[in-house]
């Protein structure tokens, strides 16, 4: 083929003069039957390519080409390619039919004399209408983008390379842009000569292998959202005669090749990373629980699709930098709007009726006397119980079943959160959404406890307020029902069941670091206040926070970071949780049992001095799912029950001086029936320790309930080794001994990761 | 699945694409859609990936019979059938419930409610087939010859889930010919990270807004109790927006990689909120749906004479059915369709002469009151909603409110303005030269690769957030 430089223009004209007598009339036959059956090819509908002025004038074009009858002339590229090569005698070459009816250009039927000039005009006219035929289309000398076309485009022909003396044309005439419409002139010699499909474009510049034509060469949009329901066509804009537009549609198809790139790198860039980077595991502070693990794969868990969901959150939850970017995606949420007064209202906000408790009620309690006389109470005994317990109270407790409750999950967060304040004194609480209604119900349930035990027996109940309730802004505090108003509420409900009041006690040292300010629950501090309510009402020793020795815990960073929505103000401002052990710590014998009251682990400590980050608070007897069994040094005969939510773990280390024994259950967690522990382990005071929010919620209320009326019966009854004597109520001694000890030592566990100390919360 | 998930962008997305442009022919292309599409269905729906092949089957069949038994008496019969069977699947895994609900507020029947799970995208490939037979009985289109094709049509994944409704007849070449250029692939991509960026960004963000004014359906719309005047009109138009750019975004989503894998499918919304009448915010909003109603139901020849608005009611009854299965979605479609019939009764003409901004003032409020509607599936919440628009019963504003519009100020204003058709504009105005085409392709750029590692970054929060139309 290369031998075509040798010849020239002169030449030219010989050789198709010299093939077109060689050509035999069977083989100019062959070339009319093959392309009456072009004609034949079913056109495709193009809805959307072949909009437009220009391809509907030249299908117009195309179908009377086609009518006309086409003479016995053959193809320029393949009698001129054929002579220059060398190959005599031999059938022109035909295309192979391509799929794309648009693409199949009819042959265009030469003119026995044709002027080298005109030729290279007709040739270059050919190439334009056949860029304009084939708009969408890659044009056929670029190589196919692999995979990006699916048609089998083994190229037909070669494209023609000018000669080298051929009348050379500015290259943008060349590259003519396919935009211009300018379609030949009609007149009756050149519809002939107009088409030669053979001649395409002369090779553009070999473009470096990344530019991929856009074969679309509708105008990008910015924005790619379509205004109207047919997407962008192709032959949308309209003609432009001017240079500038092949230049926008260049910088288009350059930029959208850019564009693609960049995303493919991203996606699978971030893609690869994700399969290949080891993936974290283990547990995290911020959300206090374990990150997802994979799940292996079960029949059950594909058929019930627990598998697919699991691996979505292990996929997500074990990013190796997630718990570095959602700081980000925290501060980005900031970005949303202002925060008023430095308040933000996180969370789901709720957002329900205050109540108010009318004035006019006032306390109805009748007024309770406690027990004291604990000579007589119950002992307690290892008895089988059907010996202890009367048919009447079975038969009572045989009507009531369990109610099956929908409980929300551990840690789930119900309600807004609202976080006010800058730098230090930044505090985030969660807003209060009892109702009087529930409170009645609460109470109701307390009740039925009284009923259900000895009469002798004490049954108190403290619901300690939320930090809403003292340090909620003032404009934000008028929206939600009164808390101290929800207490009195509960009181007015109580039959014979003490209820202690600590709101005012908390309200008059408010001022002091009462309430942990990025955690849901009090300082121990606060629970002193409120243990010295309580034990005002019940009568028992109470010795002054002096005697006890004082523990600090620095860089709490607590539960409601994660509940603000990890606000990223509460983790540079974190919480020092204090805490104080009594003076008899050393002479407590704790032993925690499992929720079944069963498989005792002896020895334990009421303390967990290593507790840090987000579980501080858990410092106080550790987690909630064991039953606690603490017995002191006390001999005044009080046993006390305590059932509790994890506020109550911190009233505990204060109780020591006024039982003999304490028992500590959290009502979520008591797998056996609370009436049959409480009358084995001979309790004589009861503690309902229930936060105010938590006796406020409905499913709480059904568990409480469901603990006393719950099959189950303690495995285990309190075993020690001593033996009790009742002796008589004694209530100074034991104070004044611990007065005598070493002025408290301050203890700091720094359990801060790097060593920093930080400055005390508050 | 979801879309808005890390596992499906950078994992299945990346996988699909791999495989898909790496296969040399047409068919074995296809064939890698399949078999993603139905990984994809089945990762949500385990065995209810039988239901979507049963179902394209048996419509599948009934379009080569259809074809065979064109304008006969058999033909229509098979068409009924084609028809009950449909319309009976979609009954019975998201009526069935509703449905016995009611039929138990009449007293002496009290039939057991039954608890189906409705699997995702039903009522989308419902429709989808049902639009395939109607059209091949009507000769719209020429039937599918080949199974693995036709469910390649129905299973697809860019619209499977809740994609816009495509109809056969658009697709049914392309199954067969298409191609992807480069300014498919960035179109498509862009497109695609436009939707993510809306529901992730935007439209999440919005729903908490939402919940903040008027709780949840989880809750018993608690928040709603003491609705205020701004607290109600406030958090209907957040509901408006917020639907609009979750479902947008979930479209843009499908239709940018139906344009990555060389499909093109029809828009779905075009800029809904700058409408000037409300049978213009229809024919801007749910695009497919409205079509579909209007192509197959509205000329059903069942009510004689008052063909017109008796077919109009039928159509806005089941418009609004669609969305759910409770009354208030009814009531919602019924509401459209009273004020579209309002305005085919003073004609077009005359709402062309309403002045801009009344016409303006009169749709954004129709349409707000209307997203209220739309959201209350409890109808005392409803009622509530009602009385605190007007102000009975209500005060003008709360703290709380006040608090929760200007912790949200900035969102809404850009909500309200990504509403706008803005970046068409602008990209017509840039695109008259080539310095400004050169800006303006160069932020598209910047702007994908930020809207996506931004949205990434964002979903490593979110939990599985699913899209609100899953529910269809």
């Amino acid at each position: 083929m290369n031998d075509s430089s040798k010849k020239d223009n002169g030449e030219l004209e010989q050789l198709i003069e010299e093939y077109n007598s060689k050509r035999s009339a069977e083989e100019q036959a062959a070339e009319e039957a093959a392309r009456s059956s072009l004609k034949a090819a079913p056109k495709k509908a193009k809805r959307r390519r072949s909009a437009g002025l220009a391809s509907d004038e030249l299908s117009r074009q195309r179908t009377r080409r086609k009518t006309q009858k086409p003479e016995s002339e053959t193809r320029t590229t393949t009698a001129v390619s054929e002579v220059r090569s060398g190959l005599n005698g031999e059938t022109a070459r035909r295309p192979s039919v391509r799929r794309h009816e648009k693409d199949v250009i009819p042959p265009l039927p030469l003119n026995k004399r044709i002027s080298p000039e005109r030729l290279r005009e007709k040739q270059i006219m050919n190439s334009i209408l056949a860029s304009l035929n084939s708009m969408d289309d890659t044009p056929e000398d670029v190589p196919p983008l692999a995979g990006f076309q699916h048609i089998e485009d083994t190229k037909h022909y070669d494209p023609v390379k000018p000669k080298k003396n051929a009348p050379q044309f500015a290259e943008e005439d060349m590259f003519a842009p396919t935009r211009i419409m300018k379609l030949p002139a009609e007149d009756g010699n050149d519809t002939k000569a107009e088409e030669n499909p053979e001649v395409r474009e002369p090779e553009k510049k070999p473009a470096p292998k990344k530019k991929k034509q856009a074969s679309a060469p509708a105008q990008k949009k910015a924005k790619k959202t379509e205004p109207v329901p047919v997407p962008e066509t192709a032959g949308d804009t309209a003609p432009e005669d001017n240079g500038t537009d092949s230049e926008i549609e260049k910088i288009n198809r350059k930029t959208a090749v850019a564009n693609a790139a960049v995303c493919f790198t991203l996606l699978f860039g971030i893609g690869i990373a994700l399969i290949v980077v080891p993936r974290s595991s283990g547990f995290i502070q911020s959300e206090n629980r374990l990150l997802a693990e994979k799940p292996s794969m079960t029949a059950e868990n594909l058929a019930d699709g627990s598998y697919f969901t699991d691996i979505s959150k292990w996929y997500t939850d074990t990013i190796p930098i997630r718990e570095k970017l959602k700081p980000m995606s925290s501060n980005f949420s900031k970005l949303f709007g202002i925060a008023m007064d430095d308040v933000k209202i996180k969370g789901k906000a709720q957002n329900v009726t205050k109540e108010t408790l009318a004035p006019t009620v006032t306390s109805q309690t009748e007024a309770v006397t406690i027990n004291t006389d604990f000579a007589t109470t119950t002992q307690a005994t290892t008895a089988p119980l059907e010996s202890t317990t009367t048919t009447a109270k079975k038969t009572k407790k045989k009507t009531e079943t369990v109610r099956e409750i929908e409980v929300p999950a551990d840690g789930e967060w119900m309600g807004s959160v609202v976080v006010s304040g800058k730098g230090k004194n930044v505090r985030a609480m969660s807003a209060f959404y009892g109702t009087f209604d529930m409170g009645e119900e609460y109470a109701k349930v307390v009740n039925k406890y009284k009923d259900d035990l000895d009469s002798k027996v004490n049954v108190y109940t403290l619901n300690m307020p939320s930090a809403a309730a003292y340090y909620m802004p003032s404009n934000l505090a008028d929206q939600f029902t009164s808390q101290h108003d929800c207490i009195k509420n509960i009181g007015n409900n109580l039959k014979g069941v003490v209820n202690i009041d600590v709101f005012d006690a908390l309200d008059a040292h408010k001022a002091e670091y009462i309430y942990s300010r990025t955690d849901h629950h009090w300082q121990p501090l606060g629970a002193y206040y409120a243990a010295e309510v309580f034990s005002k009402t019940a009568m028992f020793d109470f010795p002054d926070i002096s005697t006890y020795s004082t523990h600090k815990i620095k860089n709490f960073v607590g539960t409601m970071y994660a509940y603000s929505d990890y606000d990223e103000e509460l983790n540079k401002n974190p919480d020092t949780f204090i805490y104080h052990k009594p003076d008899n710590n050393d002479e407590l014998a704790v032993t925690y049992y499992d929720s079944y009251f069963a498989n005792p682990q002896y020895g334990g400590s009421l303390f967990f001095d290593y507790a840090e980050g987000v579980a501080c608070y858990s410092a106080i007897l550790g987690d909630d799912n064991e039953i606690a069994e603490i017995e002191t040094d006390v001999k005044n005969g009080r046993t006390l029950v305590i059932i509790k939510d994890s506020y109550g773990n911190a009233l505990v280390p204060y109780l020591t001086h006024g039982f003999e024994r304490i028992y500590v259950c959290d009502f979520r967690y008591l797998d056996v029936n609370a009436i049959d522990f409480i009358e084995r382990v001979g309790a004589t005071d009861v503690l309902f320790a229930v936060s105010l929010q938590a006796a406020h919620t409905d499913s709480n209320i059904v568990l409480i309930n469901n603990d006393r009326v719950q099959e189950g019966s303690p495995i285990n009854v309190a075993t020690t080794t001593t033996e009790y004597q009742f002796a008589e109520p004694e209530t100074e001694t034991e104070t004044e001994e611990t007065q005598t000890e070493a002025p408290q030592q301050e203890q700091y566990y720094d359990n801060t990761a790097d060593g920093q100390v930080y400055n005390e919360g508050w | 699945m979801v879309f808005a998930d890390e596992l499906f962008i950078f994992l299945f997305l990346p996988a699909c694409l791999l495989l898909y442009f790496a296969m040399p022919k047409l068919q074995w292309k296809n064939n890698v859609l399949i078999l993603f599409s139905l990984i994809f269905y089945a990762w949500g729906e385990q065995l209810y990936i039988l239901l979507l092949i049963a179902s394209s089957l048996f419509n599948y069949g009934a379009g080569r019979l259809l074809d065979k038994h064109k304008d006969t008496d058999k033909g229509k019969g098979y068409l009924a059938l084609s028809l009950v069977v449909n319309l009976g699947i979609l009954a019975v895994f998201k009526y069935s419930g509703f449905i016995a609900e009611n039929l138990n507020l009449i007293p002496f029947i009290n039939l057991p409610i039954p608890k189906m799970h409705m699997p995702i995208g039903i009522s989308f490939f419902t429709f989808q087939n049902i639009s395939y037979t109607l059209d091949c009985w009507w000769d719209k289109t020429p039937s599918q010859r080949s199974f693995r094709k036709y469910l390649l049509y129905i299973s697809m994944f860019p619209q499977l889930v809740a994609g816009p409704i495509v109809r056969y007849s658009l697709i049914a070449e392309e199954i067969d010919d298409r191609r992807t250029t480069s300014a498919d692939l960035s179109d498509g991509f862009t497109r695609v990270i436009i939707g993510i960026a809306k529901k992730v960004i935007v439209a999440n963000n919005l729903n908490l807004a939402v919940t903040a004014c008027f709780g949840q359906a989880s809750d018993g719309y608690a928040a709603s109790e003491n609705l205020t005047v701004f607290g109600a009109w406030y958090g209907a138009a957040l509901v408006a927006l917020w639907y609009y750019f979750d479902f947008s975004g979930y479209s843009d989503i499908a239709i940018g990689l139906g344009r990555i894998f060389g499909f093109h499918f029809d828009e779905n919304f075009n800029y809904p909120f700058i409408c000037k009448s409300i049978s213009e915010f229809w024919q801007r909003w749910h695009i497919s749906l409205g079509s579909f109603f209007r192509d197959y139901l509205l000329y059903v020849p069942i009510f004689g004479k008052r063909r017109k608005y008796g077919g109009l009611f039928l159509v806005w009854f089941c418009t609004g059915l669609w969305h759910g299965a409770s009354w208030n979605f009814v009531l919602w479609g019924l509401y459209y369709g009273l004020f579209v019939f309002i305005e085919t009764l003073i004609g077009k003409k005359k709402m062309k002469k309403l002045p801009a901004v009344i016409a303006h003032i009169y749709t954004k409020a129709v349409i707000i009151i209307g997203f209220g509607i739309f959201y209350f599936e409890d109808i005392p919440a409803l009622g509530r909603f009602f009385k605190s628009l007007v102000g009975v019963g209500a005060k003008l504003s709360n703290t709380i409110m006040d608090q929760v519009f200007m912790q949200y100020v900035f969102l809404f204003a850009a909500a309200l303005l990504l509403t706008l058709p803005i970046g068409k504009k602008l990209s017509q105005l840039a695109e008259k030269s080539t310095e400004g085409t050169y800006a303006i392709q160069m932020s598209k750029i910047v702007c994908n690769a930020v809207l996506l590692i931004l949205s990434g970054i964002l979903l490593l929060n979110t939990t599985n957030n699913p899209f609100l139309y899953f529910r269809f």
